[in-house]
């Protein structure tokens, strides 16, 4: 009888569910692609629901059940801050209580409600365990050292340690509220975008300033170690009392209020993201320095949301004695029902590790007689191409400027898309990137955009010489291959994909194909969604962001659709109102 | 009849009561059966709907009264306590230390059993 352990990761944000069978990862999907509602943090059940049906199984069928965090701990934290910061914590006490004895105390009885009728144990482990275990279990070492960074979990804000076999040992941490997750947060919010979502923004937007406020936070916001260990000044930030990341303090530091969303940005907030950027990457630099000297080890494997910042993984990759990285594709919490899960049954039950893992796409597929179906209901007009045409007459119409929704396979887990729910275009055209922030994706016009490249010509094209699977890692792109302006940011930067025939197959083809048209083996890959929509999951959500949008045309499956022979989409609502800007 | 005769004490004390009693004791019923009464016969209904949110916006303020009180009595009184006792769980001084690490104190029940708890 095989084993089936389900984790489960929510309440927080980015919620989500994993499967293992036999502790291969049979399915991980975020709930948000499910609800449609991005960063879902409500109990993952339709997720639940997809892995037990891709398992084909029952809740009756399981082995055990594995939470990403243990409550009661974040609890405590929670109390002993509001004791602390006593009177300030007043209103933040009032909004989270209620939430708190509403469901969060209770989650062995929730998921109990939700797998009726499972009867078997429901286990916990420690938040920044599970983000350990999500890297390290997965990786390909057989040893190695393991840096979690984020925001904060129970106590823990950053932790390192060792994994060694099926065995994870965490030595130390940083405690909350010194947090390096929640500085970036910080600043996130005081840029005008939105906490726990659009910290990706502040890293897009830094390479447009310069750090002139570095030497300054340095020396008063956070006080910084040599080995990486790190404290704030509360005195600048709110969010360990309050329902703001930073108070009036933080405002004065930066001659100003924090800037309103969705208004103009200047120089200043440039400046700002970019000194921001630097300390962070300043501090996990000195964290993976310190790390390698206490371990000795040269394998390095990081997660939690700290571990999604691909610029501060380049520098990690290029500047310290760490020879392999391994960051995998959902490191943030999301990952944490993996990792939990593979906790429960490679840790504590001693059981040998699977294979690593070399791709993302362990979300829901559909078949091609289902997207047939659900295009005819539409009155879609459609060719279907052979899988060897496919590839060559997508590549052909993106070499001639059109752009492309790309639909294909299982989703994948994590933030990026991977070639799975990806837009596509091409990267020699320096008008495209506006016109995908402005036409297709209806986001801010700073925004990058990033490349896929074929895995054997990506150190030809960038200064890179290991694979970046997942959107990972950010590179320069080299010298005399600067043909690619809608890929590379302003600092010459990208933040590439490699992508191998082995995993890829039929990706792996448009791009080669692309290559062969164009001589240029990149494309655009952005995620295929709008601002603020989750990834789309079913060819339902993929038709419907075709059509709203000025996508040229849409691939699904082998089904290939031009924009331009299809009817008008009637809808009773302005669809932008769906969606909350990030 | 017996029921009658059983509920006729109930009935005398209820009589007994003061005016202002009586009525919210009525409310309090007119409430209740409604409240089935939507839930047998007209649970997706929009009236249900709003009735619902009217009674969700009563839940809400006096769970802010009672957390209120909650807050400036049991967290103030042990906020005093640990301010007279200097102490500061957060640990938010910054006088120099070689490090700020701090040493991940593995949960002494073990792992295994560590993990069937929520602390």
């Amino acid at each position: 009888m095989p084993t089936h352990v389900l984790g489960i990761s929510c309440y927080y944000h980015d919620s989500a569910a994993a499967l293992l069978r036999d502790g291969v990862v049979v399915a991980a999907c975020q709930e948000e692609r499910l609800s449609r509602k991005k960063h879902d943090s409500d109990f993952p059940s339709r997720a639940v629901k997809y892995v037990l049906r891709e398992a084909g199984i029952g809740p009756e069928q399981l082995d055990a059940v594995g939470f990403y965090d243990k409550p009661l701990l974040k609890f405590e934290r929670m109390l002993t801050t509001y004791i602390a910061t006593f009177p300030r914590s007043f209103g933040s006490f009032r909004k989270a209580m209620p939430l708190w004895i509403h469901e969060k105390l209770w989650v062995p009885s929730l998921i109990r409600k939700e797998l009726k009728p499972y009867k078997g144990p429901i286990l916990f482990a420690e938040h920044h365990m599970s983000h350990a275990a999500s890297c390290f279990l997965v990786s390909p070492f057989e040893e190695a050292a393991i840096l979690t960074v984020d925001g904060v979990g129970e106590w823990a804000t950053a932790s390192f340690g060792v994994g060694k076999g099926t065995d994870i040992t965490l030595f130390k941490e940083i405690r909350f509220p010194h947090s390096l997750g929640l500085l970036y947060s910080a600043f996130t919010y005081y840029l005008g975008f939105k906490v726990n979502s659009a910290e990706y923004k502040v890293m897009g937007l830094a390479p447009y300033g310069k750090p002139v406020h570095f030497d300054r936070i340095m020396n008063e916001m956070i006080h910084l170690n040599e080995d990486g260990s790190f404290k704030l000044d509360m005195k600048y930030f709110s969010y360990d009392y309050g329902l703001t990341m930073t108070n009036g303090q933080f405002n004065e530091f930066f001659g100003g209020p924090p800037r309103k969303p969705e208004t103009w940005m200047t120089e200043r907030e440039f400046d700002i993201a970019a000194s921001v950027q630097k300390v962070c990457e300043e501090v996990v630099l000195r964290m993976v320095n310190y790390i390698h000297k206490e371990t000795g080890l040269t394998n390095l494997c990081m997660a939690g949301g700290v571990a999604l910042n691909c610029v501060a993984n380049g520098r990690v990759i290029r500047e310290t004695p760490m020879k392999n990285l391994f960051v995998q594709p959902a490191a943030g919490d999301a990952g944490g029902a993996v990792g939990v899960a593979h906790y429960l049954y490679n840790t504590l039950e001693k059981q040998p590790r699977g294979k690593a893992w070399t791709h993302a796409y362990l979300g829901p597929e559909y078949k091609d007689a289902e997207i047939k179906e659900y295009l005819d209901g539409q009155g879609a007009k459609y060719r279907k191409l052979s899988a060897a045409e496919l590839p060559r007459e997508t590549a052909r119409i993106l070499s001639e400027g059109n752009v492309v929704g790309w639909y294909q396979g299982r989703m994948e887990f994590g933030p990026r898309a991977l070639g799975g729910r990806s837009i596509l275009a091409d990267p020699r055209d320096p008008k495209m990137r506006d016109t995908l922030n402005m036409k297709i994706k209806f986001r801010e016009g700073f925004r990058p955009f990033a490349p896929s490249v074929l895995a054997d010509k990506a150190s030809e094209w960038f200064d890179i010489d290991c694979d970046s699977p997942y959107m990972l890692l950010v590179a320069q792109v080299r010298e005399g291959k600067k043909v690619i302006p809608s890929v590379t940011h302003v600092d010459g930067s990208a933040r590439l994909q490699t992508v191998t025939r082995e995993e890829s197959p039929l990706y792996y083809d448009v791009i080669k194909a692309f290559g062969d048209i164009t001589g240029v083996p990149v494309i655009i890959n952005t995620s295929f969604n709008v601002r603020g929509e989750p990834i789309v999951c079913t060819p339902h959500d993929a038709y419907l962001c075709f059509m709203r949008t000025n996508m040229d045309h849409l691939v699904l499956g082998p089904y290939l659709l031009d924009k331009k022979e299809q009817p008008p989409l009637r809808e009773d609502v302005d669809w932008r109102t769906l969606f909350e800007l990030d | 009849m017996t029921v009658l005769l059983l509920l006729a004490p109930i009935g005398q004390k209820i009589a007994a009561w003061p005016t202002h009693r009586k009525i919210l004791f009525s409310v309090a019923v007119v409430v209740f059966l409604t409240e089935l009464a939507f839930r047998r016969f007209a649970p997706g209904s929009r009236a249900y709907a709003q009735w619902t949110r009217v009674f969700q916006a009563v839940g809400k303020f006096w769970t802010g009264i009672i957390l209120s009180v909650v807050y400036f009595v049991s967290v103030a009184a042990v906020s005093g306590f640990m301010r007279l006792l200097r102490r500061d769980p957060l640990d938010r001084k910054l006088d120099r230390e070689p490090t700020w690490w701090r040493r991940h104190d593995p949960n002494p029940l073990g792992p295994q059993a560590a993990a069937r708890h929520q602390f």
